[in-house]
């Protein structure tokens, strides 16, 4: 059934509407001018340059060559990004390539039609997949939804001609299963859920740890160690207290105060990621669920410790699924409530509380099984 | 597959889905309000789908279009601000003002949680009553997982936003809150309140529904849910499609003399 049967043109506005300004789009200044094809005789906006101009798009736009754009967006893992404009610029292209494949997902459930967004997209997928670096960055670090939206678009031809490298990755779209009109409702559900974690403090500071350091590849950052000897040993003194502790612990342990109070945090996020992630897969249970998996097989991935490089997932981080989350942490992150002494109260809540983050771990579990599949996902160790 | 027999009405960035019989609207409107950190359609899981794709199978839902409210919480002060966001959408709806495609004659309220002390603000505060009728118009009022006496979280780092004071126990807001709305239950009068707690809810408990009671309210019920999952529905037969259909039911007819 095509989205325009159960679709109006007046609401499919007002959803467009709504999603240009909706918390996730992506706000960095660079990529968002590099999207939006730009005439010859356009010159550069506020000084910032173009994938477009470095590659002959928009000669009129001062930028960089071809090389240093390709150096800028080179993986992380042959060199670590330092500087601070080439990070915000990487960010804001994932930011970019997400929002695409957010907008496949759309679209693939019916949330959109492809008549009202072909030609923005069209132009958009062309002008990044027509840059070599970006083409490149997006086989590095793996966006698997940006071959099914090319395929969408009608741009798939074009780039499989073009070039060979992205032969593989068209041919392996699957086909699309039939539309159900209820997945819209489905659909909406989920930006719901991810609108409000995209302002859930203690869940970008989870999500922090979840992605992979890019300028200090190898080493954990002093929050990781924080959380996971937080996670691990449970002094009731803090919780109850919420006091930090004493600087330098031993190896595992939370380094400082700032490190300790960041940890805490970030074990609140990680509880409502298992949750949140839980009941965004409970949402579409009965539908095929590949799209989805795919969308989330990033971060997914992560929390199993697992990175992408390309259709790679290389276990560079920690498996926070195999963490061992003390009883009594998921029980004040969950209700606030410190037990005295910790589990012992006779009216503990503690087993359904470790059964419902059991049930959210399972979940995500069925979710990062999808995910490999649907991507074609190879696990490896380093 | 047939085509659905209602309309979706999605608006991310206003919090606000609309589920509308695409024919002609209904004549009742179901309203939703999520509770402190929730969203507008996450926080009632697979419900607005189900009612999306099979309302109009199952009586009396299909005598009811759906709209599901929200807010971001870090955007409100009080519970005032949750009544009159309320008020507001019941003032278009009951006029079938834009982006309602009917006029709304009866109402049923429905919330989780934070969202269930913005009802009782509405109940109360009689300045937000938009018709003045609207007491009246209201069919039914259905509180999921409400704080009778606050949170014991809100005493916590994590709920660092402003109407967090609202959900501390004995808090003065709610301690206002309540004499507020037993000084003005008396003259008035709303559809007693229908008042689910979790036994496994670790949010807001239930023992404080033995030593609180709130004007009005029917005596509360305890199902084996826990906070968030109450209303979240497994399927058609759960404890909260019972509740829905409860508070959708038409009104038993007084008996004749």
């Amino acid at each position: 059934m095509s989205p325009s049967a159960f679709l109006s043109p007046d609401e499919e506005q007002a959803r467009l509407a709504q999603l240009a300004v909706a918390p996730w789009r992506p706000t960095g200044p660079a990529v968002g001018e590099a999207l939006a094809p730009q005439p010859a005789t356009t010159p550069g906006l506020k000084g910032h340059w173009s994938p477009l101009a470095a590659t002959g798009g928009g000669s009129a736009v001062a930028g960089p060559s071809a090389a240093l754009l390709q150096r800028w967006l080179r993986p992380h893992w042959e060199a670590p990004v330092t500087d601070p404009a080439q990070r915000r610029f990487r960010q804001s292209l994932h930011e970019t390539l997400t929002d695409l494949q957010l907008q496949e997902l759309a679209l693939a459930n019916g949330y959109v039609t492809l008549a009202g967004v072909h030609t923005a997209l069209y132009e958009q997928l062309r002008a990044l997949l027509s840059t070599t670096a970006v083409q490149q960055y997006v086989l590095d670090y793996g966006y698997p939804l940006l071959w099914q939206l090319a395929q969408r678009v009608g741009l798939a031809d074009e780039l499989a001609g073009r070039d060979p490298a992205l032969r593989p990755m068209l041919a392996a779209v699957p086909d699309q299963p039939p539309l159900a009109p209820g997945n819209q409702v489905r659909f909406a559900s989920f930006l719901s859920l991810y609108g409000q974690w995209q302002q859930d403090s203690a869940l970008q500071a989870f999500q922090q740890l979840l992605a992979e350091p890019e300028q200090s590849a190898g080493q954990s950052p002093p929050t990781e160690q924080a959380l996971r000897g937080l996670l691990r040993r449970v002094p009731a003194d803090w919780l109850r207290t919420l006091s930090l502790l004493p600087e330098s612990g031993p190896a595992g342990e939370p380094a400082g105060p700032a490190d300790t109070a960041l940890a805490l945090q970030a074990a609140s996020g990680l509880v409502r990621f298992v949750e949140g992630l839980a009941n965004a897969w409970q949402l579409f249970a009965g539908t095929d669920r590949t799209g989805l998996a795919a969308f989330l097989a990033r971060p997914v991935g992560a929390f199993f410790g697992y990175h992408l490089r390309g259709q790679q997932a290389l276990r560079t981080g920690p498996d926070w699924s195999g963490e061992a989350v003390a009883p009594e942490v998921l029980l004040y992150l969950t209700t606030g409530t410190v037990f005295d002494p910790i589990g012992a109260a006779p009216e503990t809540p503690l087993p359904a509380l470790t059964a419902q983050y059991q049930a959210g771990l399972h979940s995500l579990a069925e979710l990062w099984a999808l995910a490999q599949q649907a991507t074609g996902l190879r696990l490896t160790e380093p | 597959m047939s085509l659905p027999t209602r309309d979706f009405l999605d608006r991310t960035a206003d919090h606000w889905a609309y589920i509308v019989r695409r024919e002609q609207p209904a004549p009742n409107l179901a309203v939703f309000l999520h509770g402190y950190t929730g969203d507008y359609l996450g926080t009632w899981g697979r419900l607005p789908h189900m009612l999306y794709e099979e309302a109009d199978a199952h009586p009396p839902l299909a005598d009811w279009d759906y709209v599901f409210l929200g807010y971001r919480t870090g955007a409100v002060e009080c519970c005032l601000d949750l009544a009159r966001r309320l008020a507001t959408e019941l003032a278009k709806a009951h006029a079938g003002a834009a982006p309602y495609r009917g006029a709304y004659a009866r109402f049923a309220l429905l919330g989780h949680s934070l969202g269930t002390l913005g009802i009782r603000q509405l109940l109360c505060a009689s300045v937000l009553h938009t018709p003045p009728t609207l007491l009246e118009q209201l069919h039914s009022i259905t509180l999921f997982g409400t704080p009778v006496n606050g949170s014991p979280l809100a005493r916590f780092g994590q709920w660092v936003f402003p109407v967090s004071d609202a959900l501390r126990p004995a808090s003065p807001q709610l301690r206002m809150l309540k004499a507020w709305t037993d000084s003005s239950y008396q003259p008035r009068r709303w559809p007693a309140p229908r008042v689910l707690l979790g036994l496994e809810d670790q949010v807001v408990g239930h023992k404080f529904a033995d030593l609180v009671n709130w004007a009005g309210d029917e005596p509360a019920r305890l199902e084996s849910l826990g906070h968030s999952a109450m209303v979240k529905p497994t399927g058609w037969d759960c404890t909260v499609v019972d509740y829905l259909v409860q508070a959708l039911s038409p009104l038993p007819v007084p008996a004749a003399r």
